[in-house]
């Protein structure tokens, strides 16, 4: 069995999972900030 | 963006890649399991990265539960869901590794199942406190993080009490490393410590501004059910 492909998907898939992460913060802070600006608008 | 908060980051970045560079390039190839092997500098780092966070987690839910300031609860949500990230990694990486090496994705052994009991403990955590509803949420959070804590110490001793097919550990287990193998997972331990940091940071921003939301939303309703 070939190892390389495993030693190349476990560190993509570490990076994958950060990026999402990162991306869900991204995403939950601009829909949070949105929200209250919305409310100081009323 | 603020300044410091940019200079962090690239830091941050820095670090990684260093890192990256140390276990891919640098460490020498181990000599029975090959190049799979520097999954190890990924694994051990994640994992000993999602201990700290669960450790602080586990400071800061005790903290809120004597004092029930914000900072607690906010610190405590914070580090359980980026310690959770960490341990996910960890949870992939090692079946990843196990394959080519073991033959088999996975056992029902102490380590590994410890490993995944403690994952499911913090997505209640986290569950528990994203459904519950009502004043109680964030005290029955802390007491599940108290309580769910003391899975940690079982993962590590784990290796130390059952027979597992998890190998010894890295830190008092008994086994020789490299020196150059010891610096890859050093130097990238160093670096997801700083990469937490950081996330920590921007989880913690957000855990403010979702506050700010719904102290406004509450304020609002009040303002609209009150007499004019």
């Amino acid at each position: 069995m070939n190892p390389i492909p495993f030693l190349y998907a476990a560190y993509i898939v570490t990076w994958v999972i950060h990026g999402v992460f990162i991306l869900t913060l991204v995403t939950r802070y601009r829909k949070a900030d949105r929200e209250l600006r919305d409310f100081q608008k009323k | 963006m603020k300044t410091p908060v940019l200079i962090a980051i690239a830091v941050v970045v820095a670090l990684l890649a260093f890192g990256l560079y140390q276990g891919l390039v640098v460490a020498p190839t181990e000599q029975t399991m090959g190049d799979v092997q520097r999954i190890f500098y990924y694994h051990v780092p994640s994992a000993w990265t999602g201990i700290l966070l669960f450790t602080a987690n586990f400071f800061a839910s005790i903290w809120y539960l004597f004092r029930r300031t914000t900072v607690s609860d906010s610190i405590a949500v914070t580090t359980a869901e980026v310690g959770l990230v960490f341990w996910t990694i960890v949870l992939i990486t090692g079946p990843i590794w196990a394959r080519p090496v073991w033959g088999i994705w996975w056992t029902w052994d102490a380590r590994l199942t410890s490993t995944l009991v403690l994952w499911l403990i913090y997505v209640s955590y986290l569950i528990v406190r994203r459904f519950s509803s009502g004043g109680q949420t964030a005290v029955l959070a802390a007491a599940l993080a108290v309580f769910g804590f003391a899975d940690v110490p079982f993962v590590y001793l784990s290796i130390w009490y059952f027979r597992t097919q998890h190998p010894q550990p890295v830190i008092g287990g008994g086994g020789k490393l490299d020196p150059a193998m010891w610096h890859a997972v050093l130097y990238n331990w160093l670096a997801f410590i700083a990469f937490a940091l950081v996330l920590c940071w921007f989880r913690y921003q957000l855990e403010r501004k979702q506050r700010d939301v719904e102290e406004t939303l509450a304020l609002e309703s009040l303002l609209e059910g009150s007499p004019r």
